[in-house]
């Protein structure tokens, strides 16, 4: 009987944590192809001298389960904006996958695997390694919170982008 | 005086020029070059070429030979020591000290600052000039001469915390002229000559590859790090060029000689190579194509391609025409002074420009301003063979506060002269000067801001110094 007892509380508690959660899981909507609109992108590499770019960034690719494959990024902005060579876009792409969700506050988290770039001159080799970004879902905007390492002795020192037609649940 | 002996003279007096191989500067405002002999370093050039027999009118003003009445050739030789030293400091196109920065690990500058003040920028030389008036007949008479008209010299060291604004600047003109005088009457001449010189240019400096794209326009914003490796550029230049000059002499009195000269603007485009030593890094980025086929130099700026293995360089670097007031009062038969006011036309002066093929690599604003030189002088004859002189003169800079580099570190000027003349009995017809001058110099600000293309640094110090002439001279009367 108590071993009963203790099985019956044991697969309450199983319950409650796997409801709570579920209550987090988070997913990208709507499926389907999409593109952002103009952010900007700060990056450090040897090919700056350690010195931060700034570059207009857009990005497109598809959504798909609740998971945004990231398959085209441009760069603007002229002079050293055009030297990079990113890795990975547009096969097998870069993977956003939200991580949490709060429908109250309408912020969320989210990652971004697979980032990396390389230039040929100054040489550098960026990555690849992953970022981890916030949303928000009232402005629709996608972006760090602190400069973040990868490997090559470069950073991406913050992204923010626009991505009007995705929203996270 | 016959023919045969008239050659001879003159072939005496031109192997006399004919030694002359070197030349330096002994420096007055900007770059030129005080052009007396050693009579009127003695006299602080009061006076001019007016004193009596002075055959350095030949260059100074011609028209002065028209009273000169026997063979005359002089060689001098003066060695210039010029001190110029910094204090300050240096600061790089973000404000911080001028540095020899390196990239850690993590590709994040680390900056050692750069302490060295330069050293002592100044210099010494041996500037030889010579003169011979050759009267061909009772109107006319001939001079030649071989002046220095045009020089300057800074040597900083290669890695003081200056380096983005100038390591070496040299800058040397000889100059040979051929002149012609006529006298109108006993109280009245003319004269007037040509001068063909030739120009040297040497001017080495570091370039801050990574501090100009910074502040370039098609990499601007991107706040690279400054003072990263070295790439000094070094240009070599000279030209041959074409002036003339003209002056005209007045005797209103049996005691008194008034003089007025003029030497024209000298067009001189200096034409030669350019060549810059660089660390690999700061070569790769002259020389690797990275867009399109641009380097990122060309990405920086467009249109501006260097190569550091050399390519032809061209400048302007005309020489401002001048005129001069010389009165010479003769007070005795022992004291004789004369004044001089000279006025050079720096204006003309306006940048130090290096071309490439047609484009411009870069422009170095100056904007030099018109000067004065005001200059009192005399000689006192103590016995028949021996004269003393001495003499004063204030002498303006071209230069600006807002311009003004280590390159040409120039402030106003006083001289103070002393010198003698002493004729040799043993040797009839031959004689010997020699001066000693004393440049006071006025310290400077150096508070510049270089050009975006070299690193667009700044200066915020003091340039100060001095200066001594030691003149010696032989003179013969044929």
């Amino acid at each position: 009987m108590k071993s009963l007892k203790t099985l019956v509380c044991a697969t309450s508690l199983a319950l409650c944590f796997g409801a709570a959660s579920m209550a987090n899981a988070a997913t990208i909507t709507p499926a389907g192809p999409f593109t952002t609109s103009a952010g900007t992108i700060v990056v450090t590499s040897p090919s700056s001298a350690g010195a931060p770019i700034t570059c207009g960034v857009t990005f497109g690719g598809t959504v798909t389960s609740g998971v945004v494959t990231i398959t085209a990024a441009t760069l603007s902005g002229g002079g050293l904006c055009g030297l990079p060579v990113l890795k990975n876009i547009p096969s097998p792409g870069w993977v956003l996958s939200a991580t949490s969700y709060d429908p109250v506050t309408k912020k969320g988290t989210a990652t971004v695997t697979n980032v990396g770039w390389t230039v040929a001159f100054p040489p550098s080799n960026c990555g690849p390694g992953t970022l981890n970004l916030v949303w928000d879902e009232v402005t629709q905007t996608l972006s760090t919170t602190s400069s973040q390492s990868l490997s090559g002795s470069c950073a991406v020192q913050s992204l923010s982008v626009k991505a009007p037609t995705l929203h996270m649940q | 005086m016959n023919n045969k002996k008239q050659q001879a003279h003159a072939f005496i007096g031109l192997t006399l020029l004919g030694c002359l191989v070197a030349a330096g500067a002994a420096q007055a405002g900007g770059f030129m070059t005080p052009t007396a002999n050693t009579a009127g370093w003695g006299r602080a050039f009061g006076g001019g070429s007016m004193f009596k027999d002075d055959p350095s009118s030949a260059f100074n003003n011609p028209a002065a030979m028209a009273f000169i009445d026997k063979t005359i050739s002089q060689f001098t030789i003066n060695y210039a020591d010029i001190n110029i030293k910094y204090k300050g400091s240096a600061y790089d196109y973000s404000g911080r000290p001028m540095s020899d920065t390196t990239l850690d690990e993590n590709f994040s500058p680390v900056y050692h600052d750069r302490t060295g003040d330069g050293g002592q920028g100044g210099f010494e030389a041996w500037v030889p000039t010579g003169f011979m008036v050759i009267p061909i007949n009772d109107r006319f008479s001939f001079g030649l001469s071989q002046v220095v008209p045009m020089g300057a010299r800074t040597t900083w060291d290669p890695d003081w915390k200056g380096r983005d604004f100038a390591v070496d600047t040299r800058i040397e003109t000889v100059g040979l002229t051929a002149s012609l005088s006529f006298k109108v009457n006993d109280q009245f001449s003319v004269g007037g000559g040509t001068i063909l010189q030739h120009t040297k240019g040497f001017v080495s400096q570091n370039v801050d590859l990574y501090a100009a794209a910074a502040q370039s326009p098609g990499l601007g914003g991107i706040p690279f790090p400054a003072g990263m490796g070295h790439a000094l550029m070094r240009v070599k230049v000279d030209n041959n060029s074409l002036g003339w000059f003209a002056g005209v002499v007045w005797k209103p009195t049996e005691f008194d000689t008034l003089g007025l000269n003029y030497h024209a603007k000298i067009k001189n485009k200096l034409e030669g190579k350019y060549n810059i030593y660089a660390d690999p890094g700061s070569e790769a980025l002259m020389t690797t194509p990275v867009v399109d086929g641009k380097t990122l130099v060309e990405l920086a700026y467009p249109g501006l391609h260097l190569y550091p293995g050399g390519a032809n360089a061209t400048t302007q670097l005309d020489i401002p025409a001048n005129t001069s007031i010389d009165w010479v009062h003769q007070f005795s038969d022992r004291l004789s002074l004369g004044a001089s006011v000279t006025w050079t036309e720096w204006s003309s002066f306006k940048d130090l420009t290096l071309k490439s093929n047609g484009s411009t690599i870069v422009s170095i604003p100056y904007n030099y301003k018109n000067t004065w030189m005001y200059s009192l002088g005399g000689d006192y004859k103590l016995t028949d063979d021996l004269t003393v002189r001495a003499g004063v003169a204030f002498d303006q800079t071209p230069t600006r506060n807002s311009t003004r580099d280590p390159r040409i570190p120039d402030g106003d000027r006083t001289f103070a002269s002393l010198g003698f003349g002493y004729k040799i009995r043993a040797i009839p017809g031959l004689s010997i000067d020699g001066a000693y001058s004393r440049q006071f110099v006025e310290t400077v600000n150096l508070k510049t801001k270089n050009v975006d293309r070299l690193g667009g640094g700044s200066l915020d110090g003091k340039s100060e110094a001095k200066g001594e002439v030691v003149s010696m001279s032989a003179t013969y009367e044929f």
